[in-house]
């Protein structure tokens, strides 16, 4: 397949990269850094033969990232799926973020993800198959005082997604969403987690293996669907006086 | 960059500091690097690159210095098959190498015995392997390199291109700044199997001689001796020499390889026994059954890959065996004019005690020393014991005995080689000092090891 991986250089992203490279999938690796992606794409073409194709940029809803990415994808042919592991947050994310800052978390982590879905989404409906895999937080399980616009920007992801599917319902575009939990990155790094983190290359594992499958949404790791669940249906009484 | 506290220990054991920790996962580390006095607390703005962490001696982190780790840059960024030459980032481990050289019949002929040391760890001690007598230390593998430091930027190194500060770095424990990447020269394999043979060694003192017998026929070469007798049969053993078969193949497999690539061995998993299972009548019957395979002057064929790396699969255990308390190696080169007094030297300073040697192995070396660089004419002779009162008495007696006989330890293999004892058999010891706070005079990169030897 022809595949966009966009927030390929570090990371779920970095991982899925060089598994999606084992499968002999051709890869548009997206990512802010050029160093980063020219490094990543000179590794997966030499030792696995695979045809990569490089974008600097961070992904935004504005017309000319989203514009770059569609010309670099040119090069690649008809493109088969797009992955999207990024995210954006900030420590200092508690509701009081002015409007440049929200806007940002909101653009990197829904609104840009959304404009470049818009644009391969005709060519996948014309030819009644395709695939997207978004990528969530359990961060945006439910609202809390920490990661205020991050997990704004993530649930109205979600809700996308699942509109998304929903559209696509009666065709062969598969679209999956991952509600992720603590992954070994540079965003847990140095954290004091209350659960334990997965390895991004475990996660890419699992990803990769379920590329096929038609499911809606699926918690990695798996543990995560029942702190969710309880988390979902803690009572307000409660869950106000939870410190996290 | 993001940093945290924490407690390192030196893969020998001995050395156990707390220190900070930076994993960046992306080349803007670089830019937070140049930004560093500004950015970071001046507790932290001491820096030093860490590989695998399997270095024995502390030389990948230091009280109080931030250790970069280099786990995320391992990527092939350039490959020219006909002129034998790789473009690797410093991180990329030998393993991961090996599998992708393997494929076009090529490989580094300059590698230490465990296939998850990084290239940067090879550059950065300039290692050695089984060959140095034929294609010496890892400096003579690096084409050239990308050097970075916060106050210079990153910069291009060569034999040819600011080559005082290539050999300053080859070799230069870390010291000069972060390798970024290096170009590697490359050689032909002429097939994936060695046949190996055994020679028996029934005197030691016979050992320059038979070395250099074997030389002039080995891809490579070492020995294995028996320190643990007493009387005429002390150091009596076998030299081991291979030669690459040419167009012959044992159909390698990639799952020993990978199991190899996976082994959890690092410095805190190689503690995890309380006890050392090595003692007096454990390491006389390991050596005395490993001892009997060379009696017979047998052949046997191994893996490319069990050559470069051999016995990975006792390898972990052989090192938890040490126990918590961890263990020394003392690696020398002694000028062969020397090696029967140091020989009786060493069988005199263990006669005194009732000290295990788990290992006494030889290599031939060739060469010319220069600055830190272990190299030169001579033996270089290796013993491994373990930790404790009467391995430290041993060591210093041994540091005298080497003084005397004009020998040189492994910087990289000891972690209490004191600053006298390294000035008295590098005589370039003041030079690397002086060349090293010349282009860094703020002396950004520090470790442990950098302390201890005042440099």
């Amino acid at each position: 397949m022809n595949l966009i991986l966009v927030g390929a250089s570090a990371g779920l992203g970095r991982a899925l990269a060089e598994r999606l490279a084992r499968e002999k999938h051709n890869l548009l690796l997206i990512a802010g850094d050029e160093a980063d992606l020219k490094a990543l794409a000179a590794d997966l073409n030499l030792r696995h033969s695979i045809k990569t194709e490089t974008c600097a940029v961070r992904l935004q809803s504005d017309e000319e990232s989203v514009q770059r990415i569609i010309t670099s994808a040119a090069a690649m042919g008809q493109i088969d799926g797009i992955l999207f592991p990024l995210g954006y947050s900030r420590t200092d994310d508690d509701g009081m973020l002015g409007a440049i800052d929200a806007n940002r978390i909101i653009n990197s982590n829904m609104a840009g993800i959304i404009a470049l879905c818009a644009h391969f989404l005709p060519a996948m409906l014309s030819r009644g198959e395709g695939l997207f895999v978004f990528f969530g937080s359990v961060a945006a399980e439910r609202g809390r005082s920490s990661n205020i616009v991050y997990a704004a920007a993530k649930r109205g992801l979600q809700s996308f997604a699942e509109s998304l599917r929903h559209k696509c319902a009666a065709t062969n575009i598969n679209v999956q969403f991952y509600q992720l939990g603590y992954l070994n990155t540079a965003q847990t790094f140095g954290k004091k987690l209350p659960f334990p983190a997965a390895e991004p290359k475990d996660a890419a594992d699992v990803i990769v293996k379920n590329l096929n499958k038609r499911f809606g949404l699926q918690y990695y790791p798996w543990f995560w669907r029942f702190i969710c669940l309880g988390l979902r249906y803690t009572p307000w009484m409660v869950f106000k006086k939870l410190k996290f | 960059m993001q940093v945290q506290p924490r407690q390192f220990i030196s893969f020998d054991g001995s050395t156990r500091l707390k220190g900070f920790e930076s994993k960046p996962e992306n080349y803007r580390y670089l830019k937070d690097l140049s930004d560093a006095p500004k950015n970071v607390d001046a507790q932290q703005t001491a820096l030093i690159s860490r590989g695998a962490g399997l270095s024995y001696t502390a030389a990948s982190f230091g009280e109080d210095v931030c250790s970069i780790d280099h786990a995320q840059f391992d990527r092939i960024l350039s490959f020219d098959k006909e002129n034998k030459c790789i473009e690797v980032e410093a991180g990329i481990s030998l393993g991961k190498l090996y599998d992708f050289l393997i494929e076009h019949g090529l490989f580094l002929a300059t590698q230490p015995g465990h296939p998850r040391i990084t290239v940067g760890g090879c550059v950065a001690p300039d290692i050695h392997g089984k060959n140095q007598f034929m294609d010496g230390t890892c400096i003579n593998q690096v084409e050239s390199l990308k050097l970075f430091h916060p106050s210079h930027g990153i910069i291009e190194l060569s034999p040819e291109q600011n080559p005082e500060l290539f050999r300053l770095t080859c070799g230069g424990y870390g010291l000069t700044g972060n390798i970024i990447s290096c170009k590697l020269k490359l050689k032909s394999i002429p097939s994936d199997m060695a046949n190996v043979t055994l020679r028996p060694i029934a005197c030691i003192e016979d050992l320059p001689k038979m070395l250099r017998e074997s030389a002039d026929k080995a891809d490579f070469i070492f020995s294995w001796h028996d320190f643990n007798i007493r009387g005429k049969d002390f150091g009596k053993g076998f030299i081991q020499e291979g030669r690459f078969i040419a167009n012959a193949s044992i159909g390698e497999k990639t799952s020993i390889r990978k199991k190899a690539a996976e082994q959890s061995l690092n410095a805190e998993t190689r503690g995890s026994l309380p006890f050392p299972i090595f003692n007096s009548i454990s390491v006389a019957a390991m050596n005395a059954l490993y001892g009997a395979k060379g009696n017979s002057g047998s052949s046997f064929q191994l893996s490319l890959f069990d050559s470069i790396f051999p016995i990975q699969n006792v390898k972990e255990l052989y090192f938890k065996f040490f126990g918590a308390a961890g263990f020394h190696e003392y690696q020398a080169i002694i000028p062969e004019s020397n090696f029967g007094q140091y020989i009786e030297g060493v069988r005199h300073a263990l006669q005194k005690r009732n000290l295990p040697i788990t290992l006494a192995s030889a290599k031939l070396f060739a060469g010319k020393q220069d600055l830190l660089r272990f190299t030169g004419d001579g033996i270089c002779f290796a013993m491994n014991f373990p930790r404790g009162q009467e391995a430290d008495e041993l060591m210093k007696e041994l540091d005298r005995l080497l003084v005397n006989c004009k020998g040189a330890p492994n910087i990289i293999k000891d972690s209490r080689l004191s600053k006298e004892i390294v000035a008295a058999t590098y005589p370039e010891y003041e030079h690397f000092r002086t060349l090293l706070h010349q282009f860094d005079p703020k002396r950004i990169y520090r470790s442990e090891l950098s302390e201890r030897l005042g440099l």
